[in-house]
């Protein structure tokens, strides 16, 4: 099976991936792959910050938007235990929509306190 | 005296030397999933953030130098507390019993916070690990409580404005260079720049 590998630090430009539009710019990068059914590999190599909303943004809405994500994506460098579970909770929140959708109606509801 | 209140839709990030998110602000910015289109609202402090950070993360001196300013976000101890007990309290909690009323008639430190089978410490570190990830771009802010004099702040203590907005007001307005990011319509200080998306805050503003 054809596919990528997308060193994280090489396409957002910066050892810390912690924003949405990093996030972004790795879903850019990876949706074609997943739309063709081609496999994604992300590399996690040289990544010195992670943050649950730059998974969200990127790993997390491919999982939303393609149900079959979870047999193209594979991971790399993906050592710290922290960040695997940042990216696990991404990819639990984008399958399950409902408590998605419960986590940010509870953030939203900080403003109306 | 003046009421600097700004549109956080029309404020670029460059606009000001630093920023300071409250705690709310903060939790909305770096944990709202944006897998959902029905939080508007929201998503504009995120984006904000979003913005800031990514101003102050470019690297590229040609870039930089069409900056007005290069931004950083401020913090100091009591916002890191609000942040981390308002989440821990109001998010995490939430969630594990089930995302609705239900943590309301839980006790946080029994049923949560000491319950060996919670989430508790997970979501914890989790929450700092994301916090700790954005040290590179953040100016860390004595307190200066003496400074303040709190015998004579206290006093000015109201319905309307609790003890950390006076603080924050206290202590960010004579930094001249700091803008405070906020959605709270108590927020309402003369001479000290805000951002926001409340039109209760927003009606009040004397910039055209």
């Amino acid at each position: 099976m054809s596919g990528a590998t997308i060193n994280i630090s090489e396409v957002i430009g910066t050892p810390n991936a912690i924003s949405q539009k990093f996030g972004e710019i790795v879903y850019s990068r990876a949706v074609t792959f997943i739309k063709n059914k081609e496999s994604v590999v992300f590399d996690f190599g040289g990544i010195k910050n992670l943050t649950s909303g730059f998974c969200n943004a990127s790993i997390g809405r491919l999982f939303l938007e393609f149900p079959l994500a979870g047999n193209l994506i594979h991971f790399c460098h993906l050592d710290n235990s922290l960040w695997k579970e940042k990216v696990d909770n991404s990819i639990h929140l984008a399958t399950n929509p409902e408590e998605s959708k419960l986590y940010d109606s509870a953030l939203a509801s900080l403003f109306a306190d | 005296m003046a009421y600097l209140i700004h549109d956080i839709e029309n404020v670029p990030p460059d606009q000001f030397e630093s920023y300071f998110f409250d705690a709310n602000s903060w939790i909305i910015a770096i944990k709202l999933s944006y897998h959902s289109q029905e939080h508007p609202y929201e998503k504009k402090y995120a984006d904000f953030f979003d913005a800031v950070i990514n101003a102050a993360s470019l690297v590229d001196p040609k870039l930089i130098r069409k900056l007005k300013h290069k931004p950083n976000i401020s913090i100091t101890s009591m916002l890191m507390s609000e942040l981390i007990n308002a989440y821990m309290r109001k998010i995490a909690m939430r969630m594990w019993f089930g995302g609705g009323q239900v943590y309301k008639t839980k006790n946080f430190k029994e049923d949560y916070r000491l319950k060996e089978d919670s989430d508790y410490s997970k979501q914890l570190k989790i929450l700092v690990n994301d916090i700790i990830s954005y040290k590179d771009f953040t100016t860390v802010v004595d307190d200066d409580f003496k400074k303040i004099d709190p015998f004579t702040f206290i006093g000015n203590l109201s319905n309307t404005c609790d003890f950390n907005d006076l603080y924050y007001y206290y202590r960010f307005v004579e930094l001249k260079n700091t803008c405070i990011v906020t959605d709270d319509a108590d927020f309402l200080f003369q001479d000290i720049p805000i951002i926001t998306g409340n039109p209760k805050l927003l009606k009040h503003s004397d910039i055209k």
